[in-house]
């Protein structure tokens, strides 16, 4: 692909970046709050991260630094052409290293260390409504929202319960900010959740084919759902570690060797890496 | 004694109504709930009720005589043209139910004001757990732990022999277990008031017996007061003691259930009580 | 001695508006006044307008025109029937003025000395006291222990009149009015009960009665004022021997 000189740069115009910020700006000052907004077209189809990639396309600046990755692979194909279009449409430096970038567009992760302050991470969002599983209609849903009136999604907790002895919802695990709203966090493993609370960057949530934004400002009460006596918890993989690093306390992801047989490896590539090097240091040391 | 819910000139119509029908003085010689010249459907004109504590209190009256509206009216999911609803333990029953916003209408729903309905699937979510029916009432209003909801919503589908269904699917359950799972999680906060419309219609005779039976026990037991819409005189008869005949949206006649069957005196409660079977 | 029921001027007539309005005159300007603790037997042909007097005293009837006033016992108020709301009515019925109907429904699926000990609770006594009274009750009427945990839908006519005395009974009225009591009782049973009806009065200390009875031999043991209506209009009123000379 040839740069493309003719566009502007960050290809939205300007009057398109400030619809969206004003959005974001909106969205981080009712945290959780679904703002809708204009969904401008990007050479990407929805679905496939447009509303992550016009939050970032909208926000960035001159001297950001750009991540992008996916299911905390830096190299999928998905992660792989968003960055290449990023960087063709803004010439910016990119880099794996979360703690390097200042700006981290992901789907489905949140990077292994967390953020820290002045960071950004975009989420790609596919369902911007936590209560869509059992109300589809949207004007009541609205409403449920107005009126913090959530019982059937607590139910939806309770039924799964009294089905599996533990809540059984992988992604899209609700949680309540500030008290206030709760938020469909995508499909981030309920692993990622704990690192939303009171976090010091800032999250946003990019819905291109629903046209919504969401965010969880800095340093924001998120409190994933649960009972007094089932409370939440995240993945456990007892016994196992990356058959690479070593590693038992990240998010592991399992696979087949070519024998067929299982092992796990880190879910977030990058750290996965550092690890490594880690070991390769001390033990040169 | 003081009424646990007191209604006054409780009015709701569909249309914009006319000089000639708004006019309250006129109202007794209108036979139809349609206004002939405006054309205005008045579903519930004036009515006037106090509901005393641990009393059940009948409504009588055939289909579009505003018994329907008048649940709907009380168990606030509609909103009255005029007229007055106070509750007793509800902001010390100063104040009507319809001045209470949204949300406080959620609450006075859920906790204060029950309904138990002819049709199941407006009251349960069939594609939930029975327990999970009555545990929402608890959800509702903010209780968070599985343990305790689980033995109040076993305790009660129990005392309405549900032994054993609390994990079933409630779509899988028959008519006559569906009102019992209304009636469980009607139960649950222990209102004052629970409205039931027409609750065994529909049901086969033997069922009826059973959940009528489960009805009277719980109203001794847990002490509630209740509004019972039905046009079953015989339903009446085992439950209320006193009612109240509706005809186009006004209260025709109303005495005490005896007086009612023994000795009906306007022709409508005469033709009501003589077309029935017993 | 003050009056337990003054009746003056009391007439009902029925409006049959599903056949065509025809107005039925079932009781014409009846007065009369019994005095506390007094006994009273209503007697007079089928159809004579009996019922609908002891209907009328009970509230169940509203009356067409003329006044009732009830004052159950001595030290209770005096009220009028007609001014009373339907809650105040049925309070007094709980209370302190039992009546008996010829026919009553049986509630499905409840066991009989259930139903005794509910009226009873009704009426305000306490659960085990109601239970006692009610057992003590059906145990007097001879009713055997065995049918106490039955429904009363399987009970024959005579045991279901027994049943529906205790339950007028147990409430331990200061007026009670009952519409042929004994009617489907054999002669022994019927004693029996004229008995039990004798020492309610004298326990309650002077409660009023007010029955209608067909059975010669009852009413002579059980009254002491006899009442005879004919086609709707009180024939004779007195003790026995008065009205026996007069008719």
């Amino acid at each position: 692909m040839t740069p493309a000189t003719s566009l502007p740069y960050a290809y939205l115009d300007e009057f398109m970046k400030a619809c969206v910020r004003k959005a974001v700006l909106k969205a981080v000052c009712i945290p959780g709050y679904q703002v809708p907004y204009v969904s401008e077209e990007v050479p990407i189809a929805r679905g496939f991260g447009s509303g992550g990639l016009q939050i970032t396309l909208s926000l960035i600046g001159a001297d950001d630094v750009v991540k992008v990755f996916d299911e905390g692979d830096d190299q999928t194909v998905n992660a792989v052409n968003l960055r290449r279009f990023i960087v063709d449409v803004t010439s910016n430096a990119t880099t794996n290293d979360p703690a390097e970038a200042t700006l981290i567009q992901s789907r489905h992760r949140i990077p292994e260390e967390g953020l820290r302050l002045g960071q950004i991470l975009v989420l790609q969002s596919a369902f911007p409504d936590a209560l869509r599983f059992f109300e589809t209609n949207e004007a009541v849903a609205r409403r449920m929202h107005a009126e913090a009136d959530y019982s059937k999604l607590w139910l939806r907790l309770y039924e799964s319960i009294v089905d599996n002895h533990e809540i059984m919802i992988g992604g899209r695990y609700p949680v309540l900010i500030n008290g206030r709203y709760v938020l469909d966090p995508t499909h981030v493993p309920r692993w990622d959740l704990p690192k939303l609370h009171d976090c010091s960057g800032i999250v946003l949530f990019g819905a291109g084919r629903e046209k919504r934004i969401y965010a969880i400002p800095p340093h924001s009460r998120v409190e994933p759902l649960g009972f007094t006596d089932h409370p939440f918890r995240v993945e456990r993989f007892e016994g196992a570690a990356c058959h690479l690093c070593g590693s038992s306390h990240s998010f592991l992801t399992q696979f087949w060797r070519d024998d067929g047989s299982p092992a796990w490896v880190c879910s977030d590539s990058n750290w996965c890496e550092k690890q490594r090097a880690a070991l390769v240091q001390e033990a040169n040391a | 004694m003081k009424p646990l819910l007191s209604i006054r000139k409780l009015t709701k119509r569909f249309g914009p109504g006319c000089e000639q029908c708004v006019d309250e003085s006129r109202w007794g010689e209108i036979d139809a709930n349609a206004c002939p010249n405006c054309g205005t459907v008045w579903a519930l004109r004036g009515l006037d009720l106090d509901l005393f504590p641990g009393e059940i209190v009948g409504i009588v009256g055939e289909s579009g005589a505003g018994k329907t509206t008048l649940v709907d009216l009380l168990s606030l999911a509609a909103v009255p043209d005029y007229g007055a609803a106070h509750l007793a333990n509800w902001r010390g029953g100063l104040h009507s139910i319809y001045s209470a916003s949204d949300q406080e209408k959620r609450h006075l729903s859920n906790v204060h004001i029950s309904t138990v309905y002819q049709d199941a699937s407006r009251g349960l979510l069939m594609g939930i757990s029975s327990g999970g029916n009555v545990v929402e009432r608890l959800l509702a209003s903010g209780e968070r732990c599985i343990g305790d909801m689980r033995a109040r919503a076993q305790y009660l589908l129990d005392y309405m022999e549900l032994q054993g269904l609390m994990d079933v699917r409630t779509g899988r359950l028959s008519a006559g277990m569906k009102q019992r799972v209304q009636i469980a999680k009607a139960l649950v906060h222990r209102p004052s008031v629970i409205l039931f419309d027409e609750p065994t219609t529909g049901l086969d005779v033997s069922v009826q017996a059973r959940t009528l039976d489960l009805i009277r026990k719980a109203q001794r037991e847990h002490g509630f007061a209740a509004l019972l819409v039905t046009h079953d005189w015989n339903v009446l008869r085992l439950l209320a003691t006193r009612a109240l005949v509706l005809k186009a949206g006004r209260v025709i006649e109303r005495g005490t259930v005896e007086q009612l069957i023994e000795d009906p005196q306007a022709p409508y409660s005469q033709l009501l009580i003589h077309s029935s079977t017993t | 001695m003050s009056n337990c029921i003054e009746v003056s001027g009391l007439s009902k007539t029925f409006t049959l508006h599903l056949v065509g309005g025809t107005r039925l005159n079932a009781l014409h300007e009846t007065s009369f006044a019994l005095e506390h603790g007094a006994s009273l037997v209503i007697m007079g042909k089928t159809g004579a307008g009996k019922s609908t007097l002891l209907k009328l005293l009970a509230g169940a009837y509203r009356a067409s025109s003329g006044a009732i006033v009830i004052q159950p016992s001595p030290e209770s108020s005096r009220v009028e029937l007609a001014s009373l709301s339907d809650v105040d009515l049925i309070a007094l019925r709980r209370r302190s003025v039992g009546y008996l109907p010829q026919h009553i429904h049986v509630v499905p699926r409840v066991p009989a000395i259930d139903v005794v000990t509910a009226t009873g609770i009704e009426a305000g006594l306490e659960e085990a006291e109601a239970r006692a009274r009610a057992e003590e009750l059906l145990d007097e009427l001879e009713i055997k222990r065995k049918l106490f945990p039955l429904f009363p839908s399987t009970f024959s006519p005579g045991e279901r009149q027994r049943l529906n005395l205790a339950c007028a009974l147990v409430r331990n009225p200061s007026l009670l009015l009952m519409d042929e009591p004994v009617s489907a009782l054999d002669p022994r049973m019927m004693q029996q009960v004229v008995g039990m009806l004798q020492r309610h009065r004298s326990r309650t200390g002077g409660g009023t009665l007010v029955t209608i009875l067909h059975q010669m031999a009852a009413a002579e043991q059980l009254a002491d004022r006899v009442m005879v209506i004919d086609d709707a209009r009180m024939k004779a009123f007195g003790t026995f021997s008065e009205v026996l000379q007069a008719t």
